[in-house]
């Protein structure tokens, strides 16, 4: 009987020492036995830079053999007949290259190609990524935006990859003021955003406004709004996959932007050559400045050496780098770094000696001195190794091993110090130092084996091993020391300390399998654990494409995904200027969610993608934080005491919805329109279901991007949506409230006016509208530079969206009495205008 | 491609820099509700206390209107009665003409609107014409309230057994910083330990105070510790103090309504002006409100410091 039961499946040693290293000795050993088979292999790059370019169309004329690049620029073309062969490589935006190989001798050849960008296209083989794509990708609700794509996009102040993601179906925002993506009725923290494979927690600045990647560093991002496969985990919701670019192996150039809130530079170049090791190297970073030029300007003014002066407080910046080594043709060494930082810091001091006041007592000298500084800072850091090796043409290995780590903090510190010496000479000496901080910080250190092994054409097998290192430390402290003529006396209370470390492991297995001429399947399976819990956690990932034509398929995907982290924020709140991450507790069962995802694509001739997908997401052991319970402060609670933050309530959600999505990647003009209906709805125990804050029935978005001239180019993104839900409020009444407290002698009594509310979320907002343009002007700089000054206009109708009501109470002061009670809204983006400029040399 | 840049910008801004425009909220299709408080306990020297106001529009006057009225009194000193105009400050929330009665099945009592000036008249307080009324253990209340246009409520409620501390168990003479047990019996699943400085105490009360507070569900006892808050000067004026321990033994309406933290349904999002919910009830039959009954047992004892 070869039964294996479902407790042995989720069995840890089971899969750690049996299925793993027999996994990993098949593929191996498969990838060194058709070693000897009949292929071509290599590597597709950019003749100018060196970059790898994927999706590229490399095929055997006279032959239906061929394949496409993957992700690394890597393709494998098995099966090919003992003969000379002509090999083409064609993608449109490049010249196509042709070579011509004698297979009669040798059972494989490797072979890279470099082509060379050109402006020219409509070569009969010319074929472009989006079609390649579409024939060989087998993944639903992927969209893929290069760099221009990017950059073009309007978007606040200056370009961002999440600005950009959220104008794509399925994608909703929850106002203006953020940047972050609420996926298919997922939240932010469901998520998993990957920067050259490894995940960042928290990539905002300034709460959300920006993102933390420049844009002028990114190569590519791949967005996955649902139905992943089992190669990602730890998340439930989507998918973003950024890639950096590589640098320009072939020389040493850069860009610089100018907008009107920060600086960018990016340097890319090939690094020193040694025998057979070469490379490229990026360099890239980002700071805002106007806290320099408030500050330039008070010291131009003398406005900085006055009492009280803190300048701008706030700024933040970002680095990225990477490089990488090639180690002969089939070694090559990553190292990539990121850091991003937000930092709001202000000091005040004060200094005095000897006051007049005092002339008059008996007192000499009196030296005093006051600091009172508050530093809130908050960034990540990752960093990481990863090596591919070529074992065979038909495996390629990498292990990367990364470290990602998120920390917050937010600390005030109070100090004053007083040295008073008296006319008879006595001297009293006292200083006083109160210290308030609270931090959150999250590590990550990864370790990942992937295998992908080719067996033949009909087959692409991936599988790999992940474990995380995770530590997880919220704390809230407070100190106080005061010392007087040499006696000190300190204290120091922790009014909150969670401080975990668990591991998260998992194991996956997929194959992409052309099933037939017109069957492309991808099935997974990802298996994963977590220390605070005991089993295995099965995660089976399905995906299907049926081509009725070749330029028409059906597409279906299912998957369960499982997430282990959540974020103690209150998810009510519409501005949050952080996460606070935390792992799920050990008696709470692991959340998760179920996709169901269907399709139809259609790729016109012209190259205009249509895509038409439903989904159906259900979300189960979700938790939230009770509002205002962010800080909670237990009944009993005394200094020192542990404060609960982690006053989570169980909840699950349920979200469907139906997308659309015409999308246009080359030619003069190009972009997408994006129609989105969603319903997205919570269940909890107090609310019963209800439409979370960031619920968008209807969202309509056309995003166009316009080469006017070769020196004018106009982008255009318009947005309608439904208004996001709020709690409306219906009549105010007073509640009775029980008095057995400290000071009171009758029982019960009333509070304060309240209202009358509601249910939860059952208004909603006026409709979002906003329509933004852009301006480009390119001129050459130089023999291969250019200068591009951009002009941009968010909010052209200056439309007002309601970012949320506040109510007053309005009083007629003339008849000496109150109307009743007003809201105002506080509105998202007015119009705004902005410039800037950007170099390449 | 011909424009003036810089006039652009300054236009762009000002249109931004428009007001932010404020509007009267209405209260669609409003229809008022009876808010009533009735709660009873035979402890604590009988507690009848029952409270009726209503809700109100958004629109409209909030806070209190002025009821002018005369009082007057004999003064022994002109040996004649004075007079003198006053004004009191009623809620608009208050209902003042409601009839509110409780029958325990055979007999009816009657309540009547206390009008009396010291007592703050924000919350419409009503109390039983028959002043020897006292709510008996085991006796099931019934409370009706109607008003004069129209609005009313109904609840029953069942008076629970007593509730007792078990002196026997607990320290005559507690010691700071110590732990100790107080244990009471009773049937109820949730019950409410307070532990304070005795109020009557002058001085001490305030140069040691202390305020320890638990909810104890399914359970006989609870383990506390007292560490008071001390002035400076009480370390050496003050070697004991007194300490009031209460435990109060509820129904599930009355912790419903004033302790859990589901009971409310809040939400905090109505930034510059306060709090709301969906409306508490637990108990009132047609309205707002909580009628609910408690049981209490309080014990003093001496801490050493």
């Amino acid at each position: 009987m070869l039964a294996i039961k479902l407790d042995t499946l989720t069995n840890k040693d089971f899969f750690l020492h049996k299925i793993l290293p027999s996994l990993l000795c098949i593929l191996i050993g498969a990838g060194v036995l058709h070693a000897q088979a009949g292929t071509i292999s290599g590597f597709v790059r950019d003749s100018t830079n060196h970059e790898s370019l994927s999706f590229v169309n490399v095929f055997v004329k006279g032959t239906e053999r061929g394949a496409a690049t993957n992700r690394d620029g890597y393709f494998v073309i098995t099966s090919l007949p003992r003969d000379t062969l002509e090999v083409i490589a064609s993608i449109i935006g490049y010249a196509p290259a042709s070579r011509r190989i004698d297979l009669r001798e040798q059972d494989h050849i490797r072979l890279d190609f470099q082509l060379a960008p050109t402006v020219l296209a409509g070569e009969e083989v010319t074929i472009t990524a989006q079609r390649q794509r579409f024939r060989q990708s087998v993944e639903v609700s992927t969209v893929t935006l290069d760099t221009r794509e990017i950059k073009v996009a309007p978007a606040f102040v200056e370009a961002d990859v999440f600005r950009t993601l959220q104008l794509l179906p399925g994608v909703q925002s929850i106002s203006d003021y953020s940047s972050a993506l609420y996926v298919r009725g997922s939240t932010p923290d469901q998520n998993l955003i990957l920067l050259d494979g490894i995940p960042v927690y928290n990539p905002f600045h300034l709460g959300g406004v920006f993102s933390t990647f420049n844009t002028e560093a990114i190569k590519e991002a791949e967005f996955i709004a649902g139905g992943f496969s089992a190669r990602y985990g730890g998340r439930m919701g989507s998918v973003l996959e950024i890639i950096n670019r590589d640098g320009n192996a072939r020389e040493l150039s850069g860009q610089a932007n100018i907008s009107l809130i920060s600086s960018k530079l990016l340097a890319e170049g090939p690094l020193p050559q040694l025998g057979a090791l070469k490379g490229s190297f990026m360099l890239a970073g980002r700071r805002t400045y106007f806290d320099q030029i408030v500050d330039a300007v008070a010291y131009a003014t003398g406005h900085a050496k006055k009492r009280g002066y803190v300048g701008f407080p706030y700024y933040f910046y970002d680095l990225q780098a990477k490089a990488n080594l090639d180690l002969g043709d089939r070694h090559r060494v990553t190292v990539s770094l990121f850091k991003g930082r937000d930092v709001l810091k202000a000091v005040d001091k004060y200094d005095s000696e000897t006051p007049d006041r005092y002339l008059e007592e008996d007192i000499a000298s009196d030296v005093y001195k006051h600091r009172f500084a508050f530093d809130w800072s908050w960034g990540n850091t990752t960093r990481s190794i990863a090596w591919r090796w070529v074992v065979s043409p038909r495996l390629v290995s990498k292990v990367y091993l990364a470290g990602s780590r998120f920390r917050y903090g937010i600390l005030t510190t109070d100090y004053s110090y007083d040295k008073i010496i008296y006319d008879d000479g006595v001297v009293s000496e006292s200083s006083r130092e109160n210290r308030f901080e609270i931090f959150d910080l999250v590590g990550d250190q990864t370790g990942r084996v992937e295998l992908t092994y080719l067996p033949n054409s009909r087959h692409t097998i991936l599988a790999g091993a992940t474990r995380k290192w995770l530590h997880f430390n919220l704390g809230w402290t407070f100190a106080w020391r005061w010392t007087e003529n040499g006696r000190t006396e300190s204290r120091k209370d922790t009014s909150l300390w969670m401080d975990y470390r668990p591991v998260e492991q998992a194991i996956y297995l997929e194959d992409k399998w052309q099933v037939a001429p017109r069957l492309l399947v991808k099935a997974g399976l990802r298996t994963s654990s977590y220390s605070l819990h005991d089993d295995w956690d099965l995660e089976p990932r399905l995906g299907a494409k049926l081509f009725l034509r070749s330029d028409l398929a059906l597409t279906a995907s299912a998957g369960r995904y499982y997430q282990y982290l959540t974020t103690a924020n209150p998810g009510d709140e519409n501005f949050r200027v952080i996460d606070l991450w935390l792992p799920t507790p050990s008696d709470r069962s692991a959340p998760l969610s179920d996709h169901f995802i269907t399709g139809v694509e259609y790729l016109t001739s012209d190259d205009l993608l249509l895509k038409v997908e439903a989904y159906v997401k259900s979300f189960t052991n979700l938790v939230y934080l009770e509002q205002g319970y962010y800080f909670f402060m237990e009944p009993d609670a005394e200094p020192g005491m542990e404060v609960a933050l982690s006053e989570f309530h169980p909840a699950r959600a349920a979200a469907y919805g139906l997308e659309f999505l015409a999308k246009k990647s080359s030619g003069k003009i190009r972009g997408w329109i994006g129609y989105t209906y969603a319903q997205t709805r919570w269940r909890t125990a107090e609310h019963g279901w209800y439409a979370p804050k960031y619920d968008r029935t209807h969202t309509l978005n056309l995003v166009a991007d316009w080469q006017l001239s070769e020196k004018w180019h106009f982008s255009t993104a318009c947005s309608y949506a439904t208004g996001n839900p709020y709690t409306p409020i219906l009549a105010r009444y007073i509640p009775f409230e029980e008095y057995y407290g400290r000071y009171w002698e009758e029982h019960f009594g009333t509070s304060g006016e309240w209202f009358l509310l509601g249910g939860k979320n059952s208004a909603r907002y006026p409709s979002y509208q906003r329509w933004d343009v852009s301006f480009v002007k390119r001129r050459p700089m130089g023999k291969t530079g250019s200068k591009e000054v951009y002009f941009q206009i968010l909010n052209v109708l200056n439309h007002m969206n309601v970012f949320q009501y506040f109510y007053t109470e309005k009083y007629d002061p003339k008849a000496n009495e109150d109307l009743g009670i007003q809201r105002s809204a506080i509105p998202m983006f007015p119009i705004f205008p902005t410039i800037g400029v950007r170099y390449e040399f | 491609m011909n424009f003036r840049p810089t006039m652009l910008l300054v236009l762009l801004v000002m249109l931004g820099c428009r007001g932010w425009d404020s509007e009267l909220v209405r209260s669609k299709d409003f229809e008022s509700q009876l808010n009533v408080l009735a709660i009873l306990s035979p402890d604590d020297g009988g507690v009848v206390e029952v409270q009726v106001m209503r809700t109100l529009p958004l629109e409209g006057p909030t806070g209190e209107r002025s009821d002018p009225f005369t009082e007057c009194h004999y003064s022994e000193y002109y040996d004649s009665t004075i007079c003198h105009e006053r004004t009191r400050w009623i809620s608009y929330y208050s209902v003042t003409d409601a009839l509110v009665t409780l029958s325990d099945g055979g007999a009816t009592y009657d309540f009547r609107y206390d009008d009396r000036v010291d007592r703050y008249q924000y919350t419409g307080y009503y109390v039983p014409v028959d002043t020897n009324f006292f709510p008996v253990t085991g006796v099931t209340y019934q409370l009706s309230v109607e008003t004069p246009d129209g609005l009313e409520v109904s609840g029953t409620c069942t008076i629970p057994p007593p509730v007792a501390i078990k002196t026997d168990l607990l320290s005559d003479t507690l010691q700071v910083r110590k732990t100790f047990d107080v244990a009471w019996t009773h049937t109820a699943n949730y019950v409410q330990v307070l532990i304070r400085s005795v109020p009557d105490t002058g001085y001490a009360w305030h140069a040691c105070e202390v305020w320890k507070h638990a909810i104890v569900q399914d359970d006989s006892s609870w383990t506390f510790r007292i560490v008071p808050d001390c002035w400076e000067e009480a370390d050496t004026l003050i070697p004991y103090f007194e300490v009031e321990i209460s435990v109060l033994a509820m129904d599930k309406r009355y912790y419903d309504y004033f302790i859990s933290p589901e009971g409310g349904a809040n939400e905090t999002t109505f930034i510059f002006l306060g709090m709301g919910d969906t409306g508490r009830s637990q108990g009132i039959e047609g309205g707002l409100g909580v009628f609910a009954a408690y049981r209490s047992d309080t014990v003093r004892r001496l801490v050493k410091r």
